[in-house]
Order: C-alpha cells, then sequence, then structure tokens
C-alpha cells in the first residue's frame, strides 16, 4: 500500500481506496458476510415489521387463545395475554435494536470524545480523566446501571442514559491509546509545525484515523448491549410494559418456562442470532481494518 | 503436537488442583458461625420439617418483621397475641387470652390470660402484657392499631384491663397484631433483641439458628402451654426462585409450601396427588381512580367517564392474567365469607359494575362523547401501579389498558418499584392505579382507605370539596362502624358505607388473590389456614 | 517492579473514596427511605422523618459520606444495616466469600476452557475444529448467563434430577451457576485468544524462526504463544466484569446467598450501608484482580519487565 501524505488531498484519495480495500477484504470473510446477511435479514425484518403483521397483533389480547403452542396461526405461539409472540417478536426487536444502537452510539461519542481528549492534551488533564475512569469502572457496571435506572425509573430514556454510563468507558482507553499512538506520527508534527490548530488537528487527521477502532469496537458494543439489556428487563429494570421488546419478552416468559417454554425459546433465539451477527460482522471488520496490513 | 498437548494438560492438571485445593479449604470454611440458642437441645434424631421462604429473615423481633413470609414465621409460630387468626375456623380466635370481659361503654376490655410460658421458662405475666403493647405503641408502624388505647395495667399476675379512648369494637386486630413478649429477656437484650435467635416468645417454636445468609432453624418449645407441638424440628430452605421451589417440592425436599408459584399450579396439582388446596385469599386488589387529576382537564372528574370505565373492565381476563384464572374477581371490599361484617355482593346492596361492555359504551354516548371523540381515544392519562414488571399488578394494568381501549379510552401503563410509587399515590400524584389491601379481618380496615385523618392508603382523596360523595357522612359512619360490637348493626352500618363508596365510582375491587398450598405425602396439615400456617397443627403420616 | 505495585495499592484509596461517592450520590436520587419501608404505609409520615433522622438519613448525602468515611477508616465500622439492624460486616462477608467462590470457579472454567480452544484453533485454522468451535463460540457469546442459568435448570435440574436447584451446600450446588456465568466469557476466551495466536504467528519474527528451519511446536510455544497471551491475560481480567454481572443473576436463580443477590434485594429498601459496603468490597477486588492481571502482563512481556527493571523497581 503506498502512502502518499502530502496535504490533504491525498489523504482523501488515501481514503475512498481505503474504503474499496476494506470492502475487499471484508468480504474474503465468510463469517462476516453471513453475519452481514444475517443482520441484514433481521434489521430488514424488523424495519418492515409494520409490513409483515400489524402492530395490533402484538398488543390486542385474546384470553380464549393464551399460551397456545406455535401454529399455523400463531407461528411462535402466544403469550400470557393471548398476544401474538411472532408478532411481538418482531415489533419488539425495533425497540430493543434502537435502544441498543442509540446507547452504543451515544457511549461511542461521548467515551471517544472524552478519550481524545486525555489523548490529545495529555499531562494534568489525562491523568485526571484517566484515574476517575479507573474509580468509576471499579463500580460493577451491573450494580451501577441497577441503581440508576431504579432511581431514575424505567423508561426508554433513563434506560438508555444508564447503558450509555454503563458502556462508554470502553471507548476511553481505547480511544486513547490510539490517539497517543497517532499524535506521536510525523506528520501531525508536520501539521503543527505548519500552524494548523489542535481542533483541526484533531479531526482532520487522528479521528479518521482512530475511527477503525471506533468502528470495530462499536459494532460488538451493540451486541453487548443487547444482552445486557436482557439481563436488566429479567432483574425487572428493562423497558417497562405493555410495548413489546426482546428483553421484556424474556422476562415475563420466564414463569411460563415449564408450561410454555417456546416463549421464553424465541426471544432468545432472537437475541442471540441478532448479537450472534453483529459479532460476525464486527470481526470481519477488525480484519478488514487490519493495521498490519495497511502499511 | 503431542508435547504441545502435554504441556496443555499439565498445566491443566495444575489448575484442576488448585481448584480442588480451594474448594476443599472452602468446603471446611463455614462461612459464619450460626448463632445457636443458649441451651439448644441436641438433636432430637425426628424427622426435619422442611418449608420455604424466599429470602432470608429480616429479624427474629416481631415488631420489625416487614413481609408476609417473615411474618408467617415469627408472627406465628414463635410469638403469639392475644388473639390468633385461622380463617378456616372464622377469623379470630382467641389464644392467650382466655377470655376477655367488654365494659357496658365498649371502653374497657379486662383479659384474662391463659397459664403460659415463655420460651426461656418465666412464667407469663401480665406485667409482660403491659410492657408488649407499650413497646408497640411506641413504634409508630402499629399506631393505626394501638392509637385507641388509652392505659393498660395489670390488675394482678393474670389479669389485664385495656382502657380505650373511646369504643372501638375493631380491637380484635389489635389483639391479634401485637404479641407478647418476655419483658426480662427483651431488656437485657436491648438493641440487639432481633438480631440474633432468642426465646422471648410463648409459641410452639423457638428459633434456634438464624444465619442471615442460608439458615432459619426451628425447635419445638416443649413447655408450650398448650402441650408440645407433634413436628420437633422445621427448616426453613431459602429458595429465591419459584422454579427452583417448584422442582425441589417435587424432587422431596421440601414438605409444605404455601404460596405456591401459581403458574405451574397444574404441575403441583399432578405431583402432589390429593395434597393440594386452592383458596381464596385475603388479598385483594383495587382499581383506584384520582377525580382530581388534572390529566386532560380534569376528565377524570367527569363520573360518567369513571362508570364508563368500571364496565369496561372484564375482571375474568384480569383474573386469568393475574392468577392464571385461580384466583376471584372481586365485588365486595373483603371477601364476606371470612368477615362476617363485609357486605356481601350476593345481596344486591350495591353497585358491582359488572362487565358490560356496551353499557359502558353507552354511558360514553351519554355523556356526550361523540365518534369521533372515541375514534381518536379519550386520554386519561397513566394507570400506575407498583411490583414487578412481571409481577401481578403489571399484568392486570395490562389488561385493563386493553379493556379501556375497546371503549375508545387510552392510556398508559407505568410500573416501578414500591418505594417510588406508594408515595405518589398517598398524595394523588396519578391519575389511575392499582393498589392492594390484605390481611386484616375487620371490615373497618376500610378506614385506612376512606378517612381522612388516616395515615394508612389514603390513595383516593374523599375529603375535598368536590368530592363525589358525601365524606363527612362516610367517616362519621366509619367511626359508628366500631362504636358497636353487633355484628347486624356493623353489617348494616358498612352496608351504606361501601354502597356510596361504589356509588362514587372511585374505587373498584378487581380480583381476590388465591392461596395454593401444597404438600408431600408424609405430612398431615391439619386444618388448612391460608395465610399464617400453623405448624403446631401438623403431623407426620403414620 | 515493587514501587509499581505499591503505587497501584495506593490507588486502592481513591477508589474507595470515588465508589463511595459515587454510590451515595445515586442513592441520594433514588427514591424511598428505610423509614417508610421500615414503619409501614400507615405509619404517619412525622414519625417516620423522626426515624429517617434517627438513621441519619436525612443529611446532605455528602455530610453522610464524610461521617461514613470517618467511621470506616478510624473506626472500622461499617455501620448497621437499616434492614435487619445486624452489622454490616457480618452480613456481607460471608455473602461475599460465596460470591467471590463463584467468581473464581467462573474465572478458571472460562480461561481453561477458552485459552486451549482458541490456541488450538488458531494453529489449526480452517480445519473441522476450527469451525465448529469458532461457530459454537460465536453462538455461546451471544446467550445471556441468566438464559444459560435457566436452562441449566430446567434440563440438569428439573428434567435429568441431576444437580441440586439451590442453595450452596455442596460443591455440586456450584458446578450449574458456574457454568452458566462462564460460558459467555469462555466463548470470548477462545475467540480472542485465536485472534491474538493468529495475529502473533503472521509476525515477522515467527517467519523468520520458521525460515531458519526451527520445528514447528518451537515456533508455536517459544515465539507465539507469549506475545499472543499478553492481550488474552488483560481480557480475562476484564471479563470479570461480565463474570460478576452474570453471577447477580444466577446468585437469583440458584438461590445463592451471595453478595449481588444482597445489594439487589436491598436496594428496593434503601439499606444504604449494605449496599455501599457491599458495592466498595466488590470494588476493591475488582481494582485487586485487575492489578493482579497488569502484574502478569508485566511479567510476560519482557518488553515491560525491561522497562521496570531499567527504572530501578
Amino acid at each position: 500500500m503506498k502512502n502518499n501524505e502530502n496535504g490533504s488531498d491525498a489523504i482523501l484519495y488515501k481514503k475512498e481506496n481505503q474504503f474499496k480495500e476494506i470492502w475487499r477484504r471484508f468480504r474474503k470473510s465468510k463469517g462476516a458476510v453471513i453475519g452481514l446477511i444475517l443482520f441484514i435479514v433481521i434489521a430488514g425484518g424488523l424495519l418492515a415489521a409494520d409490513l409483515i403483521v400489524p402492530y395490533e397483533k402484538a398488543v390486542s389480547q385474546n384470553f380464549g387463545a393464551r399460551l397456545a403452542p406455535p401454529s399455523m396461526e400463531y407461528p411462535f405461539g402466544t403469550d400470557g395475554y393471548g398476544r401474538d409472540a411472532f408478532a411481538r417478536l418482531l415489533h419488539g426487536g425495533r425497540t430493543s435494536l434502537s435502544i441498543a444502537l442509540l446507547a452504543t452510539f451515544s457511549s461511542a461519542i461521548i467515551g471517544s470524545s472524552l478519550g481524545a481528549i486525555a489523548g490529545f492534551f495529555g499531562g494534568k488533564v489525562d491523568n485526571l480523566i484517566m484515574r476517575s475512569l479507573d474509580i468509576f469502572m471499579s463500580v460493577p457496571d451491573i450494580l451501577f446501571t441497577m441503581a440508576v435506572v431504579y432511581a431514575l425509573g424505567p423508561s426508554f430514556t433513563n434506560l438508555l442514559i444508564a447503558l450509555t454510563l454503563a458502556y462508554f468507558t470502553n471507548y476511553v482507553r481505547l480511544v486513547r491509546s490510539q490517539v497517543l499512538n497517532l499524535a506521536e506520527q510525523d506528520y501531525v508534527e508536520a501539521a503543527r509545525a505548519g500552524g494548523a490548530k489542535n481542533a483541526r488537528i484533531i479531526i482532520s487527521h487522528i479521528i479518521p484515523n482512530a475511527i477503525g477502532v471506533i468502528i470495530v469496537n462499536t459494532t460488538l458494543n451493540v451486541a453487548k448491549i443487547i444482552l445486557y439489556e436482557s439481563t436488566l428487563s429479567f432483574l425487572g429494570l428493562g423497558m417497562p410494559p405493555p410495548h413489546p421488546e426482546w428483553g421484556l419478552m424474556l422476562a415475563e416468559a420466564r414463569e411460563f418456562m415449564r408450561t410454555a417454554p417456546w416463549l421464553m425459546f424465541f426471544p432468545s433465539a432472537a437475541i442471540v442470532f441478532t448479537a450472534a451477527s453483529i459479532n460476525l460482522i464486527g470481526d470481519g471488520m477488525r480484519d478488514a481494518l487490519d493495521p498490519h496490513l495497511k502499511s | 503436537m503431542e508435547e504441545n498437548m502435554k504441556k496443555t494438560i499439565s498445566y491443566l492438571l495444575i489448575l484442576v488442583m488448585l481448584v480442588t485445593l480451594f474448594t476443599g479449604c472452602g468446603a471446611q470454611k463455614d462461612p459464619a458461625e450460626p448463632a445457636a440458642t443458649p441451651g439448644s437441645s441436641e438433636p432430637t434424631g425426628d424427622k426435619i420439617l422442611h418449608l420455604r421462604k424466599t429470602s432470608s429473615l429480616q429479624s427474629t423481633d416481631w415488631e420489625a418483621t416487614t413481609n408476609t413470609t417473615d411474618m408467617q414465621v415469627v408472627w406465628v409460630q414463635v410469638f403469639e397475641g392475644l388473639y390468633t387468626i385461622d380463617e378456616a375456623k372464622g377469623g379470630y380466635q382467641n389464644c392467650l387470652a382466655e377470655k376477655i370481659d367488654v365494659s357496658e361503654d365498649g371502653k374497657i376490655y379486662t383479659v384474662t390470660l391463659v397459664d403460659a410460658k415463655f420460651q426461656n421458662g418465666d412464667q407469663m405475666k401480665a406485667s409482660d402484657v403491659v410492657f408488649s403493647y407499650n413497646r408497640a405503641m411506641q413504634n409508630s408502624r402499629f399506631n393505626y392499631v394501638t392509637s385507641m388505647i388509652d392505659k393498660i395495667e395489670a390488675k394482678d399476675d393474670k389479669t389485664v384491663v385495656f382502657t380505650l379512648k373511646y369504643p372501638y369494637s375493631a380491637i380484635s386486630h389489635t389483639f391479634w397484631s401485637i404479641k407478647i413478649s418476655s419483658e426480662r429477656e427483651v431488656t437485657e437484650a436491648g438493641d440487639s433483641f432481633g438480631t440474633t435467635p432468642h426465646t422471648a416468645g410463648t409459641g410452639p417454636y423457638y428459633i434456634s439458628e438464624y444465619d442471615v445468609a442460608s439458615g432459619l432453624k426451628l425447635k419445638a418449645f416443649e413447655d408450650y402451654w398448650r402441650g408440645p407441638a407433634n413436628i420437633k424440628d422445621v427448616e426453613y430452605r431459602i429458595i429465591s426462585e419459584d422454579a427452583a421451589a417448584v422442582i425441589a417440592f417435587e424432587n422431596g425436599e421440601l414438605d409444605y409450601m404455601s404460596d405456591a408459584p401459581l403458574a405451574e399450579w397444574d404441575s403441583l396439582k399432578v405431583s402432589s396427588g390429593e395434597n393440594n388446596s386452592l383458596t381464596k385469599g385475603n388479598n385483594i386488589r383495587f382499581l383506584g381512580i384520582n377525580y382530581l387529576s388534572p390529566t386532560n382537564n380534569n376528565i377524570l372528574g367527569n363520573k360518567a367517564v369513571r362508570e364508563a370505565i368500571f364496565y369496561a373492565i372484564n375482571r375474568d381476563n384480569v383474573n386469568i392474567a393475574a392468577t392464571e384464572g385461580l384466583g376471584d374477581p372481586a365485588y365486595e371490599y373483603m371477601p364476606h365469607e371470612y368477615v362476617a361484617t363485609s357486605p356481601s355482593y350476593l345481596d344486591g346492596n350495591f353497585e358491582l359494575y359488572e362487565y358490560n361492555l356496551e353499557k359502558a359504551k353507552q354511558i360514553l354516548k351519554d355523556a356526550g362523547f361523540t365518534d369521533a371523540d372515541i375514534a381518536a381515544g379519550i386520554d386519561v392519562g397513566t394507570l400506575t401501579t407498583y411490583g414487578a414488571g412481571t409481577g401481578e399488578k403489571a399484568k392486570q394494568a395490562q389488561v385493563i389498558q386493553a379493556n379501556l381501549a375497546e371503549i375508545g379510552i387510552k392510556c398508559e401503563v407505568y410500573v416501578a418499584e414500591a418505594a417510588q410509587i406508594t408515595p405518589r399515590l398517598y398524595s394523588q400524584d396519578y391519575d389511575l392505579c392499582i393498589f392492594g389491601d390484605s390481611g386484616n379481618y375487620d371490615f373497618n380496615n376500610i378506614r385506612q382507605q376512606v378517612h381522612s385523618e388516616s395515615t394508612g392508603m389514603y390513595v383516593v382523596k374523599y375529603a375535598d370539596p368536590n368530592s363525589p360523595l358525601d365524606y363527612k357522612k362516610i367517616e362519621s359512619l366509619v367511626d359508628q362502624g366500631v362504636a358497636t360490637d353487633d355484628v347486624a348493626k356493623r353489617l348494616e352500618i358498612y352496608t351504606e358505607l361501601w354502597a356510596m363508596v361504589m356509588d362514587s365510582a372511585t374505587i373498584l375491587p378487581l380480583v381476590h388473590l388465591p392461596v395454593g398450598i401444597v404438600w408431600s405425602d408424609e405430612l398431615d396439615p391439619g386444618g388448612l389456614c391460608p395465610t399464617y400456617y400453623h405448624i403446631y397443627n401438623f403431623k407426620w403420616v403414620e | 517492579m515493587y514501587r509499581y505495585v505499591f503505587k497501584r495499592l495506593l490507588f486502592l484509596i481513591p477508589t474507595i473514596l470515588g465508589v463511595t461517592l459515587i454510590i451515595y450520590a445515586v442513592m441520594s436520587i433514588t427514591p424511598g427511605d428505610p423509614g417508610r419501608s421500615m414503619l409501614g404505609t400507615s405509619a404517619p409520615q412525622a414519625d417516620v422523618d423522626a426515624y429517617n433522622e434517627a438513621l441519619g438519613y436525612n443529611l446532605p448525602f455528602f455530610q453522610k459520606y464524610l461521617n461514613y468515611l470517618i467511621k470506616m477508616i478510624f473506626h472500622q465500622d461499617f455501620g448497621i444495616s437499616y434492614f435487619t439492624k445486624l452489622p454490616v460486616f457480618q452480613e456481607i462477608w460471608p455473602r461475599f466469600l460465596v460470591t467471590i467462590k463463584l467468581a473464581f470457579f467462573g474465572i478458571i472454567l472460562s480461561t481453561l476452557v477458552g485459552v486451549p480452544f482458541g490456541i488450538y484453533a488458531a494453529v489449526k485454522q480452517y480445519s473441522a475444529f476450527d469451525t465448529i468451535t469458532s461457530l459454537v463460540a460465536f453462538f455461546m457469546a451471544a446467550f445471556p448467563a441468566f438464559v444459560l442459568g435457566l436452562m441449566f435448570l430446567y434440563i440438569f435440574a428439573l428434567k435429568l434430577n441431576l444437580l441440586p436447584s439451590y442453595g450452596i451446600a455442596t460443591f455440586a450446588h456450584y458446578i450449574m451457576p458456574a457454568m452458566a456465568i462462564s460460558i459467555p466469557p469462555a466463548a470470548q476466551n477462545m475467540r480472542f485468544t485465536k485472534s491474538s495466536m493468529l495475529e502473533a504467528i503472521r509476525q515477522d519474527y515467527v517467519r523468520t524462526a520458521r525460515a531458519k528451519g526451527a520445528p514447528e511446536r518451537t515456533v508455536i510455544w517459544k515465539h507465539t504463544l507469549r506475545n499472543a497471551l499478553l492481550p488474552v491475560v488483560t481480557q480475562i481480567g476484564l471479563n470479570l466484569g461480565m463474570l460478576i454481572a452474570g453471577a447477580v443473576v444466577v446468585e437469583r436463580i440458584f438461590s445463592i446467598p451471595g453478595i449481588g443477590s444482597l445489594i439487589v434485594d436491598r436496594i428496593s429498601y434503601k439499606d444504604e450501608p449494605v449496599i455501599i459496603a457491599g458495592t466498595i468490597l466488590i470494588s476493591i477486588t475488582f481494582t485487586i484482580v485487575m492489578l493482579i492481571v497488569d502484574i502478569l502482563y508485566a511479567y510476560i512481556d519482557p518488553r515491560i519487565r525491561a522497562k521496570y527493571a531499567k527504572l530501578k523497581g
């Protein structure tokens, strides 16, 4: 890979070529492609939920047909209120996935910014941020999120806040070390010598190069957050009823584990498949962005 | 490759050895020495009765136990009051009170005590009764059952005289609630009373081991005043997960399970054969409407809307969701089978609001709501309740939400922890709510909900200029109800009271929760008591 | 080296201070109060307030925080539980040991299973072993611990009646919960070890060694393993978070009297002394484990060792 580092045009050119190159490498990994396809199918299904089955079916109760096993009419059976489990799974997936994505992105942004600031400015700022982070991280995240959701009450926003708080720490260290590496590179020195302001350096040089790592971690964190959110629901601190949501469906299905085990099976499978497909994509991205092959 | 494997295997072996070492140490090291009672007897060699608790015992002091599973142990097996409770035998029964004489004006109760010993060997004297009541009166938790007591005196060792501030026929609940403890032992223990096993009660069992982490063991008190219990050793197993408890029962590790998880009732019925019983518990759920709520221009102040809401509720579905259909739809404040003074729905003296969708829709139409309004959805705010998101109240809320949607009324559901929600309910910061009440066998308990001076469950604020009923009349009826102990008269008064409450369309009984009990073949549980089982009545099958 | 360890241990102090502050801050915005839960719904508000006042509950949280620190540091007194009135330390210590035991099993299991599989899969990349284990690992890593726990309860305790369903009486009682919490990190370990090994194998010095004619096993063991294991060691430490989160949940399912379930139960009673002391204990454990991990890391990595040797440890 030829390195062409004179001026910003060259950087842009390098970027376009890089995208193509990354995509090529990504395609090479069978697992990653399978993951991507799977994820597109899942996400597509969730987005098109309204077309596949109306939201009404996910909330309308039918006590005559409660806890029914899977059948033609109810592909995934019905829950304790007689609601169609398949409809709930589809519509619920949207909530689950959107919480996970939003939480991931907000934690990525907050964490990365902190990490970039710490790494770039170094010295006292760096020390303060990292030491505070160490203290913060030594609180087990599950207890902390529980306390926060308990304090604020269960709701979409509060859950988002709690999840963001729990996961932003992942990014700080990562981005910081990236920034430390990159800040020492010659071209940054050169840019500084050329009179470029700090902000500009961060934005045009450091972030684009750190973004690879951020992306990989973001994809992997989405999966973790989906699982984490379902655990919170299990403990009673997830999304409040009655809106369908995978973690909540699992929590509701728990008491029927023996009488209607399919109610636990399908949301579990959904969570597992979604998380697994995202992990596959993340791995593929990691390989594709492998720095060893870059230079 | 073999060397590779060899190295891996040797790593594994080393680690496995470390693990075994660790567990070996761990097995010897007991988490904490369980505190044993001084002078506790040697293992009797009798069969141990195994029961289940969902969490560890909070305290061995009856004044400090706040949840039902703890009270089932401490309030019934270890301590006793002047009265006891036995639903199977009709409610309050004499216990430590051999007989009680009431004065003409209903203010003086003369109690003759039975001849009983404390578990520490001391004779129970009237002074202990006075001590116990005074101690309870200092605890504001018991304010609502002791506030009517003016003074208590010990006339002699076996007689106690209660002087009330005003006649209060519901005093039986007080006599049940306040337990008699050994003055000597409690005073000696001071602040640490309740944190260790003790022998300060008069009940048929004393706590022999109390380890916060894992164990609770009871032993029979040989000198119990009614004669020693049949079953000598009791051990409570802490099983927090319902599914695990059912498994334990079916594996024979539990001999008796009260409050069996209803979702598994069918399986339990099969595995317990004939040894099961499903009874109506004294635990009821209500829907409350805050007629003062400002939401949507105080739409809930409109009585027609409230009535429509009530008629739209399908209690059968609520029952199915909350109790797997094992409970009973409720129309009364307390089950009339258990409480003689509770107005029965069978008598037709008050509005029942039986499920009637058409009527609900008609009421809305007559009130002026157009088809357009209904199609758009009439917003009544939020249906608030507490407990687990998957708990019975949350389920009831979801059913009701769906019911209301059918007549064009829409509401949100909000469920959170009790600590967060109940203060809001008591300050009327809600639109609709689901709340529960229980455990009391005197209709006077309704005072908590309807009397403005009550600090209890005043969920609907009746004392207000905009009140949908004559609250002064209600409060006077409450006072009249306790002024007499004539059952027929009390029933009449309470019927009038309840009819007024129902007419205002502010509180709606929803469902009576059931109590499922299962036991093993080797046990004969005697007469079944839904809430507070008496181990004293149990015996092993020959 | 020792200076490094000492400095890290010294950092425990600000950690404890910080953790306590965070928890007190969160508790101060949590609804409910011990007075109301102890005195019940019918007690007059004035009495509830008096009860809270006597407990020192109503003080501004910063003052509570300082009081607590002073008591803890100078008197080694962790206070009395608002809920059971027992000394806090007496309540949490035995339960803490139980959770540590469980977490320890979790770490051992997840490492013993994950790492060797990962190494072998990397060495035999693209083989049937590799494909199968990688596939299994992907799915296992995506299972929430509580789902696994419930499944095990159902299968092994109910259907097969092989293992006990609650409590900690014997070693067998720990098997299911340990499996439930260690499978996701084991899968993670496996995948991470594999990719770390693969990366190490591709390094130049490996090619050089091969070119020099060194036997395959020396190549693997001497050159790759050490470098590959470095990030794995860190990963194992990071997995501790996952293990503790799993422990909190499976403690509920298997009725294990551990510290996770204790804290969870007491949150609704606002039993602050127990919650705080418990969280502090867990945080200290966390920090010490991370320290051990970092020391191991420094030990294995000759570059870092050299650096500290130079700095006169």
